[in-house]
């Protein structure tokens, strides 16, 4: 009797003890696989296959049920209806698993191509920008570089002293005395708010060639310098439109009027070249 | 030599030219979409450009009796082209001090 008592009380720890372990050994198991995938999923996933067999292999673990009051042991039984439930245990966690592989691998496969795509973006934007800059002794500045304030500078100058220099007043305007290009001037220029516009324009202007040159063209991109030397000269254009409001002759409208084809015709082939350099050679 | 009778010949020359732009300025901006903001305020300033160009040779070439409401027109063109090309100076000196570091 002694004996029975002893051993019931063993089978009672053993059954208090085991299904606690089978439990968290299996939830703790599951979830590993499935953060060991969610966490580096963008390695093998041959490593994930890996856990799933493992996880697989855990639950080939005796299960141990605990009923209230009874301590029980589960036999193993022997019978074709137990080792089909096993089978088809097995089997459901196999399709879990795939399942969740499946949607892992599409995952991946998105993201990459997703960074392809986003590569293959940037890369027409800064490689060629980039590559250009590779052996340039950067700091080193150009020509181009160093003269822009110089020269935006002098050609205020030149455009305030070409204003005081020709005036046309109405008397010069009366006897005829006006630039000769044409017979009299027109004298609804001056209009309010083509001035201020004319005035803003220029000033933006010489800020972006300003930044262009601080930029690209001191780091000696080619294209650029074209693009600079067209953003001058419609700066130019912005000051002979002051010119023409401001000082009321011939000789600035006729000036801006000339600049200007010029200017985009630089611009148009600026253009141009940056679109070939940005694309590489194979532009058709 | 009267620069007038020639008003026609040069604002051709214009538009022409402003097409060019705007075409490779689209083909800029087409071929680094979403790469840098750079990218599109330089098409944005090509494009305002040309609009006033455009105008110019309508207003020239066309529309002579609508003189007033085409310059007006011009003056909001050039005024989004000032605009554009501010930002896209500031844009182009912040795109090359991420590049150098």
């Amino acid at each position: 009797m002694p004996d029975k008592r002893v051993k019931s009380r063993k089978i009672k720890n053993e059954s208090v003890i085991q299904p606690h372990i089978y439990v968290e050994e299996k939830g703790v198991n599951l979830k590993q696989g499935v953060k060991h995938v969610k966490i580096e999923e963008k390695e093998n996933i041959s490593n994930v296959s890996s856990e799933v067999t493992h996880a697989k292999n855990k639950v080939k673990k005796k299960p141990v049920t605990k009923k209230r009051g009874k301590t029980s042991v589960k036999k193993k039984k022997s019978g074709k209806g137990k080792g089909k439930k096993k089978y088809q245990k097995k089997k459901n966690f196999e399709n879990v698993a795939n399942k969740v592989l499946g949607e892992v691998q599409q995952k991946i496969a998105d993201e990459q191509a997703q960074d392809l795509h986003a590569q293959d973006l940037t890369d027409h934007s800064e490689k060629p920008i980039e590559t250009s800059l590779k052996g340039k002794d950067l700091t080193s500045s150009s020509f181009f570089s160093s003269s822009i304030i110089i020269l935006t500078f002098m050609s205020i100058m030149l455009f305030l002293l070409a204003g005081y220099v020709y005036p046309a007043t109405g008397e010069d305007i009366v006897k005829g005395k006006i630039f000769w290009a044409i017979n009299n001037g027109e004298f609804d220029r001056g209009l309010f708010t083509q001035f201020y516009t004319s005035f803003v324009f220029t000033a933006c202007v010489f800020l972006l060639g300003f930044y262009v040159n601080m930029t690209f063209v001191k780091y000696g991109l080619e294209s650029w310098t074209i693009f600079s030397i067209g953003i001058y000269q419609m700066f130019l254009y912005g000051l002979g439109k002051i010119g023409e409001l401001t000082f009321n002759h011939e000789l600035f409208a006729a000036f801006k009027d000339l600049i200007l084809p010029g200017a985009l015709i630089i611009l148009a082939y600026a253009c141009y070249r940056i679109f070939k350099d940005l694309k590489g050679d194979n532009i058709k | 030599m009267i620069l007038r009778d020639y008003y026609q010949l040069i604002s051709a020359i214009n538009l022409v030219a402003a097409l060019v732009c705007v075409y490779y300025g689209r083909k800029l901006y087409e071929s680094t979409k979403g790469a840098k903001d750079f990218w599109l305020f330089l098409p944005a300033f090509i494009a305002c450009l040309g609009t006033y160009i455009i105008f110019d040779f309508v207003r020239i070439s066309f529309l002579t009796w609508f003189d007033s409401p085409i310059r007006s027109a011009q003056d909001l063109a050039i005024a989004f082209a000032a605009i554009f090309a501010l930002i896209s100076g500031v844009y182009a000196k912040k795109m090359f001090d991420e590049l150098l570091g």
